[in-house]
């Protein structure tokens, strides 16, 4: 029984020590002192999810972002499917999510806006939610921590748009390529059946 | 052996019952135990009262600890001066008033034995109304319920001044917390919306009671230094009866003024006093449409007339005179919840 108590007391400590370090080595708040740190612990919401059990679904309603602890996320949109003649999606996966990695901040700016994909747990995980609401308290009670999250959200959201914006470029080219090669190839079917 | 889905479908259904079950006893507990609700009405009213002042603190710089207690004490400071500097006022208009009941309630009486006597001549039909005798029934009536019920009101009245300040300080301190706790339990398929939902309540139930609060005041304020000025009798506790009534929507401002109009009536006041008293009553109001109003959308919940009617009968039924003061206010607050979740619930099914 002692043992109990005293395991429990270690793990709830320890699991406290890892929630402030992965909100520490978040982009979001890794310019905040210890002080501030814990100020934002105060408010993120710990869920757990169990493997397979969807976190939010594409054109749901996003009220903020979620913070991997434990466990890994996936993340998939559905697109349709060209392989059949009806109307019908499949999903195709983005991306794999592990420990540390963030994601749905782009909810806490905007208003009622939708999920753009669905996370699924990938296996049993443990997730730190950081919600509207939460930044709202923050912005009102302690400002000067406000301000540094609001222009970390900032500097996320410009990278992701950066990036985006090169992969739009990227993609572009990479069509343009694709065009004129097929072009190319039936100007050469065409000269081979003169 | 059950599956992954069975698993995340009954911890979502446990969560969900506990959540459920915690709600309604809590509510449980608010309506069985004696002063309970009264003593939370209170609290929830002061602590949203005191927030904006606790933000402003917090915001400053100040511990939390700190940024709580200084407007929690300053409002039992500010509470204490005044009871100590209006309490002997108090207590000589309480006297002169029940030297002076039996005159008002026989003035009453005979003002209806008039109107009565004028409207009975004005039916063809045989018709009586007897409202001076319903009156004078109902007078002593209330006058001797009232002796038998003062020390069982002056118990709850005790209990509810110690409860709520006591409740205000912890809803201010951990009140956050607890809303968490709660949150915490909702099955994670509907934490979003739980949390969203009760922000917004949380937001537009803190506005609706503000305005509520900040408008009574007001008009008690305007009557009491009016009344006082034109050194009309019972000026406080016309006031007091003004800011009470004022809780009501629509019918409160006419109702708060009515015992002024008896009493200028009754003591045969010269006409230019009623006029200069009825202005009084009518610059409250012209401050609280101008100013108050336009300052506060939180009005925008206000019930339709019939319904305030109903509910204030309802409560007077329920509560007696506490359910008169708090059934208009408590029914526009569930009025807003009800709005809120409906629109929340649209919003995230859309």
């Amino acid at each position: 029984m002692i043992n109990l108590l005293w395991d429990n007391i270690f793990k709830k400590d320890e699991r406290a020590q890892n929630v402030s370090h992965i909100l520490s080595q978040n982009r979001l708040f890794h310019n905040l002192n210890g002080k501030e740190i814990k100020i934002v612990e105060d408010l993120v919401h710990e869920r757990h999810y169990r493997a397979g059990e969807s976190i939010f679904r594409q054109g749901d309603i996003g009220i903020g972002m979620y913070i991997l602890v434990k466990g890994a996320v996936d993340i998939s949109v559905l697109e349709s499917d060209e392989t059949t003649s009806t109307d019908q999606y499949k999903e195709v996966l983005i991306t794999k999510l592990k420990k540390g990695d963030f994601f749905g901040e782009i909810s806490l700016v905007e208003e009622n806006g939708k999920r753009t994909a669905r996370a699924i747990a990938a296996e049993d995980s443990i997730l730190l939610g950081f919600f509207k609401p939460d930044l709202n308290v923050i912005l009102e009670n302690h400002p000067a921590i406000g301000i540094k999250i609001a222009i970390n959200l900032a500097e996320v959201i410009g990278r992701r748009l950066k990036s985006t914006t090169e992969k739009i470029t990227q993609l572009r080219n990479e069509i343009k390529i694709l065009s004129e090669l097929q072009r190319v190839h039936e100007n050469t079917g065409t000269t081979h059946k003169a | 052996m059950k599956t992954p889905e069975q698993l995340i479908k009954r911890e979502r259904y446990l969560r969900l019952i506990s959540v459920f079950t915690i709600l309604v006893l809590a509510f449980a507990i608010l309506l069985a135990v004696d002063n309970m609700l009264v003593s939370f009405v209170l609290s929830f009213a002061s602590a949203y009262f005191l927030t904006p002042f606790v933000k402003h603190l917090k915001r400053t710089g100040l511990r939390p600890d700190l940024a709580i207690s200084i407007p929690f004490f300053s409002l039992f400071v500010i509470l204490t001066i005044v009871i100590v500097l209006t309490l002997p006022v108090l207590i000589n208009q309480f006297r002169e008033l029940q030297e002076n009941l039996p005159k008002y309630l026989e003035g009453i009486s005979f003002l209806l034995q008039k109107w009565e006597h004028k409207l009975n001549s004005n039916i063809p039909f045989n018709f009586k109304l007897d409202l001076s005798e319903k009156l004078g029934t109902w007078s002593e009536l209330t006058i001797s319920t009232g002796i038998q019920y003062a020390p069982r009101l002056a118990q709850q009245l005790f209990t509810v001044t110690l409860l709520s300040p006591l409740f205000t300080y912890f809803i201010l301190k951990d009140g956050r917390q607890i809303a968490r706790k709660v949150l915490s339990i909702f099955p994670n398929n509907l934490h979003e919306m739980a949390l969203t939902l009760s922000d917004r309540i949380n937001s537009q139930l803190g506005d609706f009671i503000r305005a509520r609060l900040i408008e009574a005041l007001i008009v008690g304020i305007v009557v009491w230094i009016g009344l006082t000025v034109l050194a009309f009798p019972y000026a406080i506790f016309l006031a007091l009866f003004a800011v009470v009534m004022n809780l009501i929507p629509y019918v409160g401002p006419f109702i708060g003024a009515v015992p002024a109009f008896l009493i200028a009536v009754i003591n045969q006041e010269p006409s230019f006093n009623v006029l200069l008293m009825s202005l009084v009553y009518f610059i409250a109001q012209v401050i609280d449409i101008l100013f108050v109003i336009p300052l506060v959308v939180a009005r925008t919940v206000n019930l339709h007339p019939i319904t305030v009617i109903i509910v204030f009968i309802i409560g007077a039924h329920v509560m007696g005179v506490l359910g008169m003061i708090i059934s208009v206010p408590v029914a526009s607050a569930i009025k807003l919840i009800s709005l809120t979740v409906y629109d929340q619930l649209i919003k995230f099914r859309a």
